[in-house]
């Protein structure tokens, strides 16, 4: 394990530290960076980023310590070596700088020395031919890990620009002609000023990123071609992603004002400064020799001498790196159900598991309370970590599952992610280890749900399953494509005869010693995202008038339940793994309008009362509950009809209203279930090279 | 026939915080009598907007000898540039140098132990080359150490030849009041250093030389300590300047003083001041060169049995601080005067 110290302000040149971190990693030389480094006000994304590779180093076992942009040694980073060097005086200590004079070399050196009581290993950068790009001793190194790149049909044009630019006149128009080119697609990285500017004009087809959304390397993965414009190569993280599309026989081309990158010898093209001349140069000489531009690029002597390898062998580690060997496990098919418990979402992807031609190489993500529910199902499980208020902050669950995320999965899985937000761990994890990734998204959203930002992230997904909605009129398309594939309602279809009815009947009348005629089944949901205390109580009191009437409410793992729901004799709390069965058997199920209870009830002949969920990040449960009471096929209550709410039940329990419910579901004519077609929509994505 | 003094110039950093700028005031006070002296220096500094050394600038005023700033030509016949290490960071000088001598006191270590440069002496020496005509120019070592570097250093550098080192060593005046040693030593420790890195040893030389058992342990200017947290209940740990030195001297009848193991005092200035105050020093045996029959050489480690040895027996306590203090007396402006007046006749300068 290597340490990597900065010579001074490390905060500021937690760029140069990480991507020198991830370049070690990938070469099979992990590597850390000491935690207490990390700013205080750092920006959400760089919490990703540096997540990887921080570590409390007073506690890690390292057995090297690196010091970058060494030219200059703070104090702070002198106090930290004489602390790490305690009790490490075996420990060798490079130095890698760029040292413009020697006496910088010797005081320097003499400040390290001083510190660690020993002398320091010293390595000049520009001597071995490494120089830096921008004048600070942080190695420009080309990445080992960069997959082979495809001649891409319609190559990625990543443009990097700054704000301004987009403000000049016709920009935007340009801007957005570009994003309908048959002759190649186009990413935008951006400073948050550019992001505001193509947001406030609408262009949202346009995929763009803020210069630290996405690591370089994660960056350099989605981009053939790389064009920079603006006044210069804006920053540290965006010369490494140069040098990454460089290393990975991509094309740069250096439009900016003062043509840093050429300046340096770089092999990137002398490109044109104005956005209106990008378009007809790529077309006109760029992509007609796109591969040899690159292959060149590749094999120039400057991209040479910035490999890694080349540092890696003055500083003497050949021999002790474990290269990673990602394709040596057989890829899998992982499931990652999420967004609150996500239950549903994985009782969702398990129907679409079993479908799937074999089970050996299925994986599921998933939360605690999921793995319980997945486990007896025969799927292997891993937890990861929900949300919390006793986390310090709102991310944190999502950087710690990141890290899970990055650990549990290999370039060529295909990861199945069944949610309505895609988190950053998601699509992070996605774009930097270049899986297959399938989202089985909604098809019914709220009114403006649909044009939320999180829609975007759906390119990073190579392919979208959505299961359809049961009635048409919930089967909106929201965003188009050849990636997006419609495939009928996932639903389990599980019908209990008679005699199971009766028997499960007998049975919860001996468990809750109570004779009963009439059996209600109460599934709200687990209260987090909605509170259902008013409708719960409400429910209860009313059936607690009548005796002859079993109640049982469905309590989901980490459900929030309302005090006092128990004081009513006949009413109780249960956990169950077969709810569906549960609901076959009750005269009345007083349910949420929730994809999958939806949909099962439909498609079992199970008579309901609906009240759906109203929230903001949940799909449109209104619009499916309104759907089927529409048709006859249930009955629908808002959460703030509590008195008709009554009503309806003393419909059912009073009035055969739950026959005629079932006479109706038993001649509706519904979509065949999608299970089989998701199922082998994901088997065709695994198996695809 | 009529003897004029010599024409000694200073050409001198006037903002150096410590050693340089004490060592050049009481030389200046030594010579005023036996010679014509011009103190001059650059504006242009590696220590930037830093006001000239309040000690130097008190003597000079004194003496009433002015600062003469970025004068294009100093000439003289013997020039004394003092601490070249001023220039690390300049490729050219501010002044032209014409002179029949040329002497550079080092003050400055050229080596660190293990070889490493203390800073770029050639760099440093080339400007200084490149901006002086004179007949000589000679390095003066200001210890036997500093000698040894300096030996050492163009030892491996023959394209510098040209540099002839002085026989005798240009030693810092030492004009302090000596204080009579105690005559009940108790186990009293401390030390007192610039609150660098550089002057401290591991924690557990530091350990080894301030352990629980003493009466007191005082550290004076260990801000380094105090940033890395490095505390011991038996432990004062003062910051630099917190208090008078002859306060924090009055705290301790033993000077305990070992640095980082990749520095070595070109002289020792702390060592000095703890002897003239009555106090015994025990130092590093690599320390001891420059203060032969001064301090006690030892190892951490044998520090606590040299301790008990002294306070079991006063007298030889008594008798180490006098004969270190008689050593020290040597180097008194007398002394130095002949040193300079040795250089100005014998090779003929102010003839």
């Amino acid at each position: 394990m290597i340490l990597l110290l900065a010579g001074s302000d490390p905060g500021s040149n937690l760029d140069g530290l990480l991507h020198f971190a991830e370049q070690l990693d990938l070469a099979g030389f992990p590597a850390v960076i000491d935690e207490t480094v990390f700013p205080t006000d750092a920006a959400r994304s760089l919490y990703y980023d540096a997540a990887p590779y921080l570590a409390n180093a007073d506690e890690t076992a390292f057995d090297h310590i690196f010091i970058l942009a060494a030219e200059a040694v703070s104090e702070e980073t002198a106090l930290r070596l004489r602390q790490l060097s305690t009790h490490r005086a075996e420990i060798p200590v490079t130095m890698l700088g760029h040292f413009d004079s020697h006496q910088s070399r010797v005081g320097a050196t003499a400040k390290v020395a001083y510190a660690l009581g020993r002398e320091p290993r010293v390595i000049d950068l520009e001597a071995i031919g490494t120089e830096p790009l921008r004048g600070n001793g942080f190695p420009l190194v080309a990445s080992v890990g960069l997959p082979h790149r495809d001649e891409a049909p319609r190559p990625e044009v990543v443009l990097i620009a700054p704000g301004d630019l987009f403000q000049e006149p016709l920009a935007l128009s340009l801007l957005g002609a570009m994003a309908q080119l048959r002759s190649m697609s186009t990413t935008i990285v951006t400073n948050a000023k550019g992001r505001d500017v193509l947001r406030d004009a609408g262009l949202s087809d346009i995929r763009a990123f803020g210069f630290s959304e996405m690591t370089p390397h994660a960056l350099a993965r989605l981009a053939d071609i790389a064009v920079f414009l603006g006044e210069t190569i804006p920053g540290e993280r965006m010369s490494h992603f140069a040098l990454q599309v460089m290393a990975s026989a991509g094309v740069v081309i250096d439009g900016t004002g003062d043509g840093s990158l050429l300046a340096s010898g770089a092999p990137a093209l002398l490109g044109p400064k104005s956005l209106g001349a990008v378009v007809p140069y790529l077309e006109q000489s760029v992509l007609p020799n796109r591969a040899r531009i690159g292959q060149e690029a590749k094999q120039s002597t400057w991209l040479e001498r910035r490999s890694l390898n080349v540092l890696i062998r003055e500083v003497g580690l050949n021999g002790t790196g474990k290269k990673n060997s990602p394709t040596a496990a057989p890829s899998r098919t992982v499931f990652l159900p999420t967004n609150g418990l996500g239950l549903g979402h994985a009782q969702r992807c398990a129907l679409i598991a079993a479908e799937l031609p074999t089970q050996d190489d299925i994986l599921f993500l998933a939360s605690h309370a999921c793995t319980s529910l997945l486990a007896p199902k025969g799927f292997a499980a891993r937890p990861m970590i929900g949300r919390s208020n006793l986390h310090e902050l709102d991310t944190a669950h999502d950087v710690a599952n990141y890290l899970r995320l990055r650990q549990e999965l290999r370039p060529g899985d295909t990861l199945v992610f069944d949610g309505g937000y895609v988190f950053d761990s998601i699509y992070r994890t996605i774009l930097e280890k270049g899986l297959k990734g399938i989202w089985i998204r909604r098809g019914l959203w709220r009114p403006g749900q649909a044009r939320s930002a999180n829609l975007k992230r759906e390119t990073a997904f190579g392919q979208v399953i959505v299961p359809d909605e049961a009635f048409e009129e919930n089967r909106a398309q929201v965003t188009f494509g050849p990636a997006i594939r419609n495939v009928g309602p996932i639903v389990e279809v599980s019908r209990l005869s008679n005699t199971q009815v009766d028997a499960t009947r007998a049975n919860l009348a001996r468990r809750f010693r109570q004779d009963f005629k009439q059996l209600v089944v109460t599934m709200l949901g687990s209260g987090v995202a909605v509170d259902r205390t008013a409708q719960l109580q409400a429910i209860s009191n009313f059936i607690g008038m009548r005796p002859d009437v079993l109640h049982l409410v469905v309590i989901w793992p980490g459900a929030r339940v309302p005090a006092g729901l128990g004081a009513q004799p006949n009413t109780h709390l249960v956990r169950t793994r077969s709810s569906l069965a549960l609901a076959q058997c009750a005269d009345l199920t007083i349910s949420a309008a929730g994809y999958n209870s939806f949909h099962e009830f439909l498609y079992n002949g199970v008579p309901a009362i609906f009240v759906p969920q109203i929230a903001p990040i949940m799909d449109d449960q209104e619009a499916r509950a309104n759907a089927a009471a529409d048709r006859g096929l249930a009955v629908a209550v808002m959460p703030e009809e509590i008195l008709r709410l009554e009503r309806e039940i003393a419909g059912f329990l009073d009035n055969g209203r739950g026959a005629d419910i079932r006479q109706a579901l038993a001649k509706v004519k519904l979509p065949e279930p999608g299970n089989k077609d998701a199922a082998r929509l994901i088997s065709e994505v695994s198996h695809a090279r | 026939m009529l003897h004029q003094k010599p024409r000694i110039a200073y050409c001198i950093d006037p903002r150096f915080p410590g050693g340089t700028s004490a060592a050049v005031a009481s030389e200046v006070r030594a010579i005023s009598g036996i010679a014509q002296i011009e103190i001059h220096a650059a504006t242009r500094s590696m220590f930037g907007d830093r006001p000239p050394h309040a000690g130097l600038v008190k003597a000079l005023s004194e003496l009433g000898l002015p600062i003469q700033w970025d004068a294009p030509v100093i000439q003289a016949d013997m020039v004394l540039l003092h601490n070249p290490s001023f220039l690390k960071f300049a490729s050219d000088m501010a002044h032209r140098i014409v002179c029949r001598k040329l002497y550079v006191v080092a003050h400055e270590n050229f080596e660190r132990p293990g070889g490493g440069e203390s800073f770029d002496v050639a760099g440093c020496l080339n400007v200084i080359d490149r901006a002086t005509i004179a007949l000589e120019k000679t390095l003066a070592p200001v210890s036997d150490h500093n000698r040894r570097t300096i030996h050492d250093w163009l030892g491996a550098r023959p394209s510098h030849a040209r540099w002839t080192v002085l026989d005798d060593n240009w030693f810092n005046i030492l004009d302090m009041d000596m204080v009579t040693p105690t005559g009940h030593p108790a186990d009293r420790r401390g030390r007192l250093s610039r609150p660098g890195l550089e002057k401290f040893p591991s924690t557990e030389t530091l350990d080894a030389c301030f352990p629980p058992h003493a009466r007191a342990n005082v550290l004076l200017g260990a801000d380094p300590l105090m940033a890395l947290d490095l505390v011991r209940p038996h432990w004062t740990l003062l910051k630099f300047g917190a208090m008078d030195v002859t306060q924090f001297f009055d705290m301790i009848d033993f000077m305990i003083y070992f640095t980082a193991p990749t520095l070595r005092e070109s002289y020792g200035r702390v060592i000095a001041e703890a002897i003239a105050a009555g106090k015994l020093v025990l130092t590093d045996r690599a320390n001891q060169g420059n203060f032969e029959g001064a301090v006690i050489g030892c190892a951490p480690q044998e520090v606590d049995g040299i301790v008990k040895a002294m306070i079991a027996d006063p007298e030889i306590y008594a008798r180490q601080v006098t004969r270190a203090q008689n050593v020290l007396a040597q180097n008194n402006a007398d002394r130095f005067r002949a040193l300079v007046l040795a250089h100005t006749r014998t090779r003929g300068v102010a003839a």
